[in-house]
């Protein structure tokens, strides 16, 4: 690709990175983790770059790529397994927000990761905004069975957040 | 729950302390799992071609008679070009892109698909190795009678039995272990992916 290419791209990259970093909150839990993660979304975005014709809008196309690469970032079952099901919920494992306030978006995030790959797929594109046939589209599935999936990814997060001891 | 509220703070969190590289140099090799599992197969096919080169010298390392040579090189010629297929093709699929681009349903078909097509292939070009192994302990025991003066008619019936049942014992063995070799390295994320892929397809 041509340095022209590759300037567009960063320009673009950088206009939208805030999906970059919230799609990277929701699949990764810890700093070194949320890293790769975005280094990972930004080498599949440019090499799907040629795939990218202004027929949409870039941060269109970049949530596809950026959540298909998340979706897929399946690390070694151990370190999910290590956060998973925690009696001591946010503390010792996200040692990033020790000295941060304990807002409830920190909780939120923290609670999504025990959803599955789809769930926070479906909650990502609630929170972002869309309407459930955009992300039907993104996902490839009815507008129908987003709703259902929606309904019941919130329900599930709310029993999460009040199971570990919160409630808002 | 209040999800609007959250939402707000969703909207609110800002995305100034995200460094984005000035140039795709500085981006380092992907650490993305199929990313290195393609690797690992190309890597790993390499050292497989690597070793059907190194049976190219085997007559002469063995010493082989001149008369089983030309056979030896017949055979060694048919595994030489299926062998340049396979290398080829999984440099290929090491190349090809991991179809993100599309929606998450058929994102997750291509690259479910394309990862059992081609561990099926991995495993197949690993059981390639049994007829030119088999190949070459044959020529091997052949050529040890012919250098005290014998032929294959010395063979008894026991002989060919305890030789018949040896190759399939050890042909079983072998496929086991490359199956389990896969399905440990390269089988627990093709499994993941068919996991997400099914609950995706759920109505």
């Amino acid at each position: 690709m041509q340095i022209n290419d590759e300037q567009s791209f960063l320009e673009y990259i950088e206009k939208h990175k805030g999906i970059l970093k919230r799609i990277t909150k929701m699949y990764a839990y810890n700093n070194e983790d949320r890293q790769d993660l975005q280094q990972d979304i930004i080498v599949q975005l440019w090499k799907s770059y040629n795939t990218f014709r202004g027929e949409s809008k870039f941060s269109t196309w970049m949530y596809r790529v950026g959540v298909n690469t998340a979706i897929t970032y399946l690390k070694k079952e151990k370190r999910s397994i290590q956060f998973q099901y925690k009696e001591n919920f946010p503390e010792l494992v996200f040692e990033e927000y020790k000295n941060e306030k304990d807002n409830q978006l920190q909780i939120f995030y923290r609670a999504v990761q025990e959803l599955n790959q789809i769930e926070k797929a479906i909650i990502f594109y609630f929170m972002e905004g869309m309407t459930h046939k955009e992300t039907a589209l993104q996902l490839g599935i009815s507008d129908i069975n987003v709703r259902v999936r929606l309904n019941r990814t919130k329900d599930k997060l709310q029993k999460i957040i009040k199971k570990h001891g919160y409630e808002f | 729950m209040n999800f609007d509220k959250l939402k707000d703070e969703w909207d609110k969190d800002d995305s100034n302390d995200l460094q984005i590289p000035i140039s795709i140099k500085n981006l380092k090799s992907s650490s993305h799992p199929i990313d290195k599992l393609k690797k690992n197969m190309k890597w790993e096919s390499y050292l497989h071609a690597l070793g059907i080169l190194i049976f190219a010298a085997y007559p002469y390392m063995l010493k082989f008679k001149p008369q089983l040579i030309p056979v030896y090189y017949i055979c060694y010629s048919m595994f030489f070009v299926i062998s340049a297929y396979y290398v080829y093709g999984f440099h290929k699929f090491y190349n090809s892109l991991n179809h993100y681009e599309t929606d998450t349903k058929n994102s997750l078909l291509k690259i479910y698909y394309e990862l059992q097509v081609n561990i099926e292939k991995y495993k197949s070009f690993g059981f390639l190795f049994l007829p030119l192994g088999l190949i070459i302990v044959g020529l091997h025991v052949y050529n040890k009678l012919l250098i005290k003066g014998k032929s294959l008619d010395f063979l008894t019936d026991k002989n060919i039995f305890t030789i018949t049942f040896a190759s399939v014992v050890i042909i079983g063995l072998i496929m086991f272990t490359i199956n389990a070799w896969v399905n440990f390295f390269y089988g627990r994320y093709v499994k993941q992916i068919k996991s997400i892929l099914d609950d995706l397809m759920q109505e």
